[in-house]
């Protein structure tokens, strides 16, 4: 329960209701005041809950032009259960254009969140202890932001627990994306600090994606994760309609991009001007360069050239090119053609 | 002649040198500092000169990849003249990963310069009374920048002078892209305070490209602006071999967008969240929506709809999606085979 955030309306009322998260907060420009944060739920008949939330990072776009369509086009008498949308969580760092929040904080790092913290703790601390519990299941829409640029994919991490691996590996396929990215657990890094894995240590039923980059949204990034998400929500079972499989599309097999060895992701060796020389989906080899850096500063030193330490296909390039040592640049996995081949693979290895 | 920029190396000496223009500075960490720009020539023989410029934006970052390619591999036995290169006019705006200098300034709206103004007056001004003057032809590498997304091409404004007009459609073709982009003056903007705006005044030959945006750059809009760059250097007979066509490449024949008229111009009627609903290259009909701005304070608010003033094709689309009200959002017009078919009065 918490003290430092309320929802305008009641989340349990039927129809479509629109209102805020109201977070206690104080300003230098304004005492006693409420940081406001678009909340929306749609609810009709007997059905789950599923909360979808956009914007975790504020430079990642897909997300939150998804949600916010999606809040505002959703007839109540095509939902069966209750659709919980939140299109922007991290307002001002999306309304800045940045990543992180003002003060720094990476919203998908604070979890379980702090009652009496900043606001961003305050939300978090709300999402966890009053919203997830009262969902079947979470999507966190991602993208490249500004810095990155993916292949649009819905994903997943590979996580211990095979129950709660069965219901991402549904999930993911659901959203029908041309190829689906499979991540190990972040480095030096407490997994239960980000968002999509407290809903998960909550032993809810969680869907993530990656849905392009660059800090844009372009209109077939955007049909991309449109079109995912309306059948994700039917298969899910809280939408009306007809749940299709990309054979049913008429798509070909999907791509499963494997990035669990951290050797995938390639960091910047040094500060420069990083240039792709990899386009996305390409294919590369164990020691092929992916990218150069340039020193901008010296005409006559050339670039310093960036390789791949092993085979796959690229998933994911690099969006900003400023760089300083230790960004993440490129990320190469290898390619598998089902989800079986990944998992089988595993188990020999 | 400047007394506050000087450049480091001879820029008439035969063969490849590197070095820097100097312009006196003085920050609050340096006194008696000297900014650095660096800067690249080579010549052999006694063909034309070639000035190849990127970076005037500093979040535009194709072409810069393109001069430098330039500056570190091109052979000294290819030049045929004499090709001046400066990667990144914008310094201090490229490292931030920003359109404008620090104090705001664009680079692009201070021409011809102030020789006892801050850096970029200075720079801009001796561009202006010193580079330009011994030069035959530059190129202005541009793209969209964090604020826009282009088709990959080189473009023009549709220049008054007949004779310059013709000129810079040769060379705009030169780069083999597989649109050109034709685009009025500046409305409310003095052309001679731009860059190209002055160079073609100075009846220069000039071609200027938005190579991509978002202000990022991808190894296939990167690996246009470099192909484009070598072709267009031998089609002003700077490096050997003849420049080739999109025709002769076994290309399909360029796409020439007339985006003079002033409905060409689409501009946020809102703040918001701005969705582009079409995109660069696809063609759309009068009326239809483009693009919508979500509101994304205000859940029960509907989303306002962007709507194309004329047919046409999509040159420009919005990359940084957050915008204010007369932020451009779209830049699209006519499609034509060729510039011989603009009608006289785009309106």
């Amino acid at each position: 329960m918490s003290t430092t955030v309320s929802v305008s309306f009641d989340l349990n009322s039927p129809g479509k209701n629109t209102g805020y998260l109201v977070v206690g907060d104080s300003t230098n420009n304004s005492g006693w005041a409420t940081h406001r944060v678009p909340i929306i739920s749609i609810k009709n008949g007997e059905g789950p809950t599923v909360l979808l939330v956009g914007g975790t990072h504020g430079d990642e776009y897909e997300g939150q032009i998804a949600a916010a369509s999606l809040s505002r086009s959703l007839k109540v008498e095509d939902v069966t259960g209750r659709i919980i949308i939140i299109p922007c969580i991290s307002m001002e760092a999306a309304r800045n254009g940045n990543r992180l929040w003002n003060d720094g904080a990476n919203f998908n790092r604070v979890f379980p969140g702090n009652e009496n913290g900043a606001l961003h703790g305050k939300l978090a601390h709300f999402l966890s202890s009053e919203l997830f519990p009262q969902c079947d299941g979470v999507v966190d829409m991602h993208s490249g932001g500004r810095s990155m640029y993916f292949i649009p994919s819905s994903n997943m991490t590979w996580v211990k627990d095979l129950n709660q691996r069965e219901r991402l590996i549904k999930n993911m396929l659901a959203w029908n994306t041309e190829v689906h990215m499979v991540g190990g657990e972040q480095p030096n890094t407490d997994p239960y600090s980000l968002l999509n894995r407290n809903a998960e240590a909550q032993g809810k039923s969680v869907s993530t994606g990656e849905f392009g980059g660059i800090g844009t949204t372009t209109p077939q990034s955007m049909r991309i994760i449109k079109e995912g998400l309306e059948n994700f929500l039917r298969a899910f079972g809280v939408l009306k309609g007809e749940v299709r499989t990309r054979a049913q599309m008429g798509r070909g097999p999907v791509a499963i991009i494997d990035f669990r060895d951290g050797n995938k992701f390639i960091n910047a060796p040094r500060a420069g001007i990083y240039e792709n020389l990899v386009a996305l989906g390409q294919e590369v080899k164990k020691g092929e360069i992916v990218g150069q850096i340039h020193d901008v500063d010296h005409p006559d030193v050339m670039p310093v050239p960036v390789f791949t330490a092993t085979d796959g296909v690229v998933g994911v390039i690099r969006g900003f090119p400023p760089v300083v040592t230790g960004d993440c640049v490129c990320v190469v996995g290898k390619k598998w053609n089902s989800i079986e081949e990944l998992a089988e693979n595993e188990a020999r290895s | 002649m400047s007394t506050t920029v000087s450049c480091s190396i001879d820029l008439d000496a035969h063969g490849k040198s590197t070095g820097y223009l100097k312009i006196g500075d003085s920050t609050n960490h340096s006194g008696w500092a000297t900014y650095m720009v660096p800067i690249i020539k080579y010549k052999n023989g006694s063909g034309p000169t070639v000035l190849v410029l990127a970076g005037n934006h500093g979040d535009e970052y194709e072409g810069q990849f393109a001069a430098r390619d330039l500056a570190n591999n091109l052979d000294i036995n290819e030049v045929t003249g004499r090709i001046i290169i400066i990667p990144c006019l914008s310094q201090p705006a490229a490292k931030a990963g920003t359109r404008l200098w620090p104090d705001g300034t664009n680079f692009n709206r201070i021409f011809p310069g102030n020789e006892n103004g801050a850096v970029h007056g200075k720079l801009a001004y001796y561009l202006s009374t010193e580079l330009f003057p011994q030069v035959d032809a530059v190129f202005e590498l541009h793209s969209g920048g964090r604020g826009h997304h282009f088709i990959p091409c080189s473009h023009m404004v549709w220049s008054t002078d007949v004779a310059q007009r013709k000129r810079m459609i040769e060379g705009m073709k030169s780069y083999n892209t597989s649109h050109h982009m034709v685009f009025p003056e500046q409305p409310g903007t003095d052309p001679t305070t731009l860059l190209p705006g002055l160079v073609e005044r100075l009846g220069k030959g000039l071609v200027t490209t938005e190579l991509g945006g978002s202000g990022i750059a991808t190894f296939e809009s990167t690996t246009i602006a470099k192909n484009g760059l070598r072709n267009g250097l031998r089609y002003f007979k700077a490096i050997k071999g003849e420049s080739k066509t999109r025709e002769e490449l076994g290309l399909p024949a360029p796409v020439f967008l007339d985006l003079r008229s002033s409905k060409s111009y689409h501009s946020a009627t809102h703040v918001g969240l701005y969705e582009n609903i079409k995109g660069a290259g696809d063609a759309v009909e009068k009326g239809e929506v483009i693009g919508l701005i979500h509101d994304m304070d205000h859940p029960d608010t509907p989303s306002a709809e962007i709507r194309a003033q004329q047919s046409g094709v999509i040159g420009v689309m919005r990359g940084f999606p957050r915008v204010n009200i007369g932020d451009v959002v779209a830049v699209l017009g006519p499609a034509y085979a060729s510039t011989d078919l603009f009608p006289e009065n785009p309106d």
